[in-house]
């Protein structure tokens, strides 16, 4: 038999060596899943005797936004309740703070900010939209303070697909899921428009606005659509997201992130990514970050780079970073950390980036906890 | 369902069984006196590629049976390059209509491959394991039924099945997650994340109710027909400070509906679960496993492994320091008398761990599923009468 005749001591244990493995260099070099460059904090979803956490069950993180100013990092939940929380960075409170409950058997996966800090959210399967004003809030080590959460009469009256926030305008432009309509809700005024309906929009999960007040959003056939806000008019672009050939019919936007100035980046339901040019509509695709669908979430990280979140639902999520100024596209890994507990987060839904460049990652299982990535600092040029 | 051949040793009162059905096998996991009066075991691998096989000793008769290659079984060999179907871990479950069904499990290396990495490899479709595979066994007959994937590109820690629903409920790994089997239905459900190393093992009470721990120690209890977890305040019995990381529940062994047995992960005590007494039961913590305590020079207590009870009093266990020689200790649960009976060792190999624990029919004989120093998967057989 194997191993029978190997020449082991007789208090040898055979089976040390692939217990141990995680400790060889050999593992570590050829087969460790889990992200090795920069680390890893995690916080508890709640501050045992300041606030009650939130509980198993309601704590998977679905949303999460920056707050103004990148003070706060505020995020909703999605279970058999949904919570909206913020979490307090600073080292006079560092903590998770549960506002509020959106919802029984609810999800939220649409969380806006407005240039005054106001944080608006949508909550599905009803479609109702939120608001939370953060002014007067305050958290420290032993208290804290929480506004009322407060919900708009009117209704799309059906599941979101996605959302965004028009900032100059204060409306909301949205996507419904079963029938793709695009509706705009004037927060103001609260008037409520239904203007269009775009095929198989309501498949996708994101859609980003431009300063120019283009929305960019996918249609049928992966195609990308163009809304422009300013004259009403509906464009569906001759241009696909990358797929692979023959899937296009399958491909939707999962994600989206808007740097402010040109550019658009974006993930795709089949787990490709891309980058759009919203002047010249210029789309360069950069493949897929690992071979599983989805990219749920992107952000931009204040070092330039652009952060996601790869993998499906109920399986493994990894985070990558695509590097925008030469196209690399590099598997960061698993997140694990240690303290103050050992967890490993197999499943990602969203990202923000904090103050000082640190990104949050939502975990969404049945357990969950906001983890905290800080990436590696860039090692200085030696002449 | 073919016959083996084996090979039993005897030394003082410690016999083991040992067979070769795979070369690449190095550990046995599973272990289950059935009520036919039939041992089965699964002969599996940790250390390179495989398919692990049930077996049955028919102790009446001296004979082994080769029941199933969960690899063959469920269409996924064990040289296809993917991680394979190597183990069964303590899944192994019996019913009242006379049926024992099993679960496969993931620990072994890809083929030709020395390193394990189920987070990696997970989902794909070349390299990565495809899931945990389930069967039964007619133990009347000895057919053997292929029942579909369990858990999707994991391996299952635990099982229990609960008739009425006709249903079982499973530890996934690597995510550690709880799903739910549909036998009818032929599908799997996620029921939700339960830990990272925790919540290893499951079982259920009278009212099939499934119980867990978190990886800090903390019960759960999840109820299948209300489909909902309670978060239960009891908590694993250990030293305290050392909740953290780990220190849930392992090693667990239904003996009745009063009694259930298992140990702390990181603190080596053994403890007594009543699930009926009160609301969320009731422990009795028999303290630190090995007679002597810990000395706290090793990283944990001595591990316990294996309870088996014996005439509804003593418990036959196994106790060693990680990697050290395993030693057969009683407990007498009446007055928390500990006994060092043997180290167990025979043929020269010593034990390295008891992964499972029964008592024959007869209740003359404890099993012991064997992982040992020389990666000879082995049965240890002890007759109780010569230990008293």
């Amino acid at each position: 038999m194997r191993n029978r005749t190997k020449d082991i001591g007789e208090e040898e244990y055979h089976l040390q060596q692939s217990e141990m493995m995680l400790a060889t260099e050999d593992f570590r070099e050829g087969g460790f899943a889990f992200i090795t460059e920069g680390s890893l904090a995690l916080r508890e979803l709640g501050n045992y005797g300041v606030t009650k956490p939130i509980s198993n069950g309601e704590s998977a993180i679905t949303a999460l936004i920056t707050g103004k100013s990148s003070k706060k990092i505020y995020g909703a939940t999605s279970g058999k309740q949904s919570h909206l929380f913020y979490y307090d960075p600073s080292p006079a409170a560092e903590h998770v703070v549960d506002i509020g409950i959106l919802g029984k058997d609810s999800a939220c996966r649409n969380l806006m900010v407005d240039k005054d800090g106001v944080i608006y959210g949508i909550l599905n399967p009803s479609g109702r939209i939120f608001r939370y004003v953060p002014e007067g809030e305050y958290s420290l080590i032993w208290t804290y303070k929480v506004n009322e959460i407060e919900f708009f009469d009117e209704s799309v009256e059906e599941e979101v697909a996605s959302a965004v926030l028009q900032s100059e305008t204060n409306i909301i432009y949205g996507i419904t899921k079963n029938t793709s309509k695009l509706f705009s809700f004037n927060i103001d005024t609260r008037s409520l428009k239904i203007v269009k309906e775009i095929e198989k929009a309501g498949k996708s999960n994101a859609i980003a606005i431009d300063k120019k007040g283009n929305i960019f959003g996918s249609s049928r056939n992966c195609l990308l659509f163009c809304y422009n806000t300013g004259n009403n008019a509906l464009e569906i672009l001759d241009i696909q997201l990358p797929s692979p050939k023959g899937m296009e019919y399958l491909n939707h936007i999962d994600s989206l992130v808007y740097d402010g100035n040109e550019y658009i980046y974006g993930g795709t339901t089949l787990g490709t990514i891309f980058r759009l040019n919203t002047a010249t509509l210029e789309l360069t695709g950069y493949g897929r970050p690992i071979p599983d669908h989805r990219i749920r979430s992107l952000v931009i990280g204040n070092d330039g780079m652009i952060y996601g979140c790869a993998g499906a639902p109920e399986k493994v999520s990894h985070l990558f970073a695509l590097n925008p100024k030469n196209g690399e596209v590099k598997d960061l890994g698993i997140p694990m950390v240690h303290f103050p507990k050992n967890w490993i987060c197999y499943d990602i839904s969203a990202l923000s980036v904090g103050r000082n460049g640190e990104i949050y990652i939502g975990k969404s299982e049945r357990i969950s906890y906001l983890l905290i990535y800080y990436p590696p600092v860039k090692k200085r040029n030696i002449k | 369902m073919k016959s083996i051949q084996f090979e039993i040793k005897e030394e003082g009162f410690l016999k083991i069984l040992t067979w070769n059905v795979d070369n690449n096998h190095d550990s046995l996991w599973a272990i289950h006196a059935g009520s036919d009066g039939n041992i089965y075991f699964s002969s599996c691998s940790e250390g390179a590629a495989s398919s692990a096989h049930l077996l049955r000793y028919d102790i009446k008769n001296n004979k082994l049976w080769d029941l199933l290659d969960i690899g063959e079984l469920s269409g996924d060999p064990w040289n296809s390059g993917r991680i394979p179907q190597s183990k069964i871990h303590t899944s192994l479950r019996e019913t009242s209509n006379g049926y024992l069904y099993g679960v496969s499990h993931c620990t072994a290396p890809n083929y030709e491959q020395s390193i394990f990495e189920v987070n990696g490899t997970f989902g794909d479709p070349h390299f990565g394991y495809r899931g945990a595979q389930m069967f039964r066994v007619q133990m009347d007959s000895g057919d053997v039924e292929y029942l579909g994937l369990a858990i999707p590109y994991e391996g299952c820690r635990s099982m229990e099945i609960v008739e009425s629903l006709n249903k079982a409920y499973l530890v996934s790994y690597p995510r550690h997650c709880l799903y739910e089997f549909d036998f009818e239905r032929r599908t799997s459900r996620l029921l939700g994340r339960i830990g990272t190393l925790g919540g290893m093992d499951i079982f259920k009470d009278k009212r099939d109710r499934i119980y867990g721990s978190y990886d800090n120690g903390r019960f759960f209890r999840y109820l299948p027909d209300d489909d909902e977890f309670e978060e239960l305040s009891i908590r694993v019995p250990g030293i305290e400070g050392r909740e953290n990381l780990y220190n849930f529940f392992f090693n667990v062994k239904k003996f009745r509906e009063d009694f259930v047995c298992a140990t702390g992960y990181y603190d080596g005590h053994i403890f007594r679960y009543n699930p009926e007494e009160g609301k969320e039961g009731l422990i009795e913590d028999y303290g630190f496993g090995w007679p002597d305590g810990w000395d706290g020079k090793t990283w944990t207590p001595p591990y316990v492994q294996a309870p088996v009870l014996y005439k509804n009093r003593w418990i036959f266990y196994g106790c060693n320091i990680i990697w050290k020689s395993t030693y057969l200790v009683r407990l007498d649960t009446k007055t928390n008398e500990k006994t060092v009976i043997c180290e167990l060792k025979c043929n020269n190999i010593s034990s390295a761990w008891l992964s499972e624990g029964a008592i024959s029919k007869d209740q003359s004989t404890l099993l012991f599923a064997d992982v040992n120093m020389k990666s000879v998967p082995g049965v240890i057989m002890i007759n109780v009468n010569k230990i008293n």
